[in-house]
């Protein structure tokens, strides 16, 4: 780096350690970079100015919060950005985008209807650990990293079986914040509240299989190969409906 | 990406006769609308949290009971149903 700084060039300089780190960076740097927070991720998304203001504000509302003590005004800070950080995302698409989808309505009551589970938040039993890329006992920390491998690969059906108890799940995913669903998987994974509806009544029954896979995958396998086959397991549950969950 | 994987799987399994529900965050909601999904209930929620706070059962089990409802309810692709209830931590 003294190096690079004794050739005296403004290029040399700018690129220098020690010289001050840009908002651009700092902001950038929560997104897979060296202050990993799938959280903030979405501040990369943000122009500069917009970045500081949503700081700006974040530390108002945190001053006052030191007062009062009522953390609601932080998530819904954080709720607008993460909305203001993803609506452009269609304008960004180079894919996937339709002008019309399909529509099948259900055939029974749902008092008579079993109701599937199908989710993108990369749920697992324990002791069933897909092993994406052959890695043994991969930690979340080690899956992030990974992200774009993710994205490149095809997807992975983990089944779960409807009774499983929330202390015998695990979960990793490249793609989102997962404190949420470490703390409670029904965040994404809604197992509880299905069985509970189950046994109410509300509807007729569950398949005794929910499903999970990291919803950050290849979509042409995904498409061509992987749903296709994934319909011929709800059948095989007898499902009438399914429930699904992206993250 | 994790969207657009669930905007799929809705759409082939709606074409092969399976109807579905999904329940997702308000972020991600102009991306997946745009791929002309059957049905979608959509939370106040922060990302990574669709159904709530972790352990705040009275709110996963209202927002289960409204992609329950909408299974019924919803006669047309594009049913999207926004719930008006901010994200809340469990107390």
């Amino acid at each position: 780096m003294n190096a690079a700084k004794s050739h005296g060039s403004v290029e040399a300089v700018t690129t220098d350690s020690t010289s001050p780190e840009t908002l651009e960076a700092f902001k950038n740097s929560f997104s897979y970079g060296s202050r990993t927070d799938l959280l903030f991720k979405f501040l990369k998304r943000l122009p500069d100015a917009e970045a500081a203001e949503f700081l700006r504000a974040l530390l108002e509302k945190l001053g006052e919060t030191v007062d009062d003590g009522d953390v609601g005004r932080l998530l819904e800070h954080i709720y607008e950005w993460n909305v203001r950080g993803y609506a452009t995302e269609v304008e960004e698409a180079r894919s996937w985008i339709y002008d019309e989808g399909p529509f099948t309505p259900l055939a029974k009551p749902l008092s008579q209807s079993r109701l599937g589970l199908l989710t993108a938040s990369g749920h697992f039993v324990a002791g069933h650990d897909p092993e994406p890329f052959g890695v043994k006992d991969m930690t979340q920390a080690e899956a992030v990293p990974r992200i774009q491998e993710f994205l490149r690969g095809p997807p992975q059906l983990n089944v779960i079986p409807i009774d499983t108890p929330a202390e015998r799940l695990r979960v990793r995913h490249p793609g989102y914040d997962i404190r949420a669903v470490l703390s409670d998987p029904n965040v994404a994974l809604p197992l509880a509240p299905l069985r509970e509806a189950a046994t109410a009544g509300v509807i007729g029954g569950l398949a005794a299989e929910a499903y999970s896979f990291v919803g950050a995958t290849a979509q042409t396998p995904l498409i061509h190969e992987h749903a296709p086959r994934w319909v011929e397991r709800m059948r095989a549950q007898h499902v009438d409906a399914v429930l699904l969950v992206p993250v | 990406m994790c969207h657009v994987s669930v905007g799929h799987v809705a759409r082939i399994f709606e074409e092969a006769g399976l109807p579905t529900v999904i329940v997702m965050v308000r972020a991600f909601l102009p991306r997946v609308a745009a791929m002309k999904p059957p049905r979608v209930v959509v939370t106040r929620h922060i990302m990574g949290r669709p159904m709530g706070a972790p352990h705040d059962a009275e709110r996963q089990r209202q927002v289960l009971h409204a992609a329950l409802d909408l299974l019924v309810s919803a006669r047309q692709n594009g049913s999207i149903l926004e719930l008006p209830e901010p994200y809340r931590a469990a107390t």
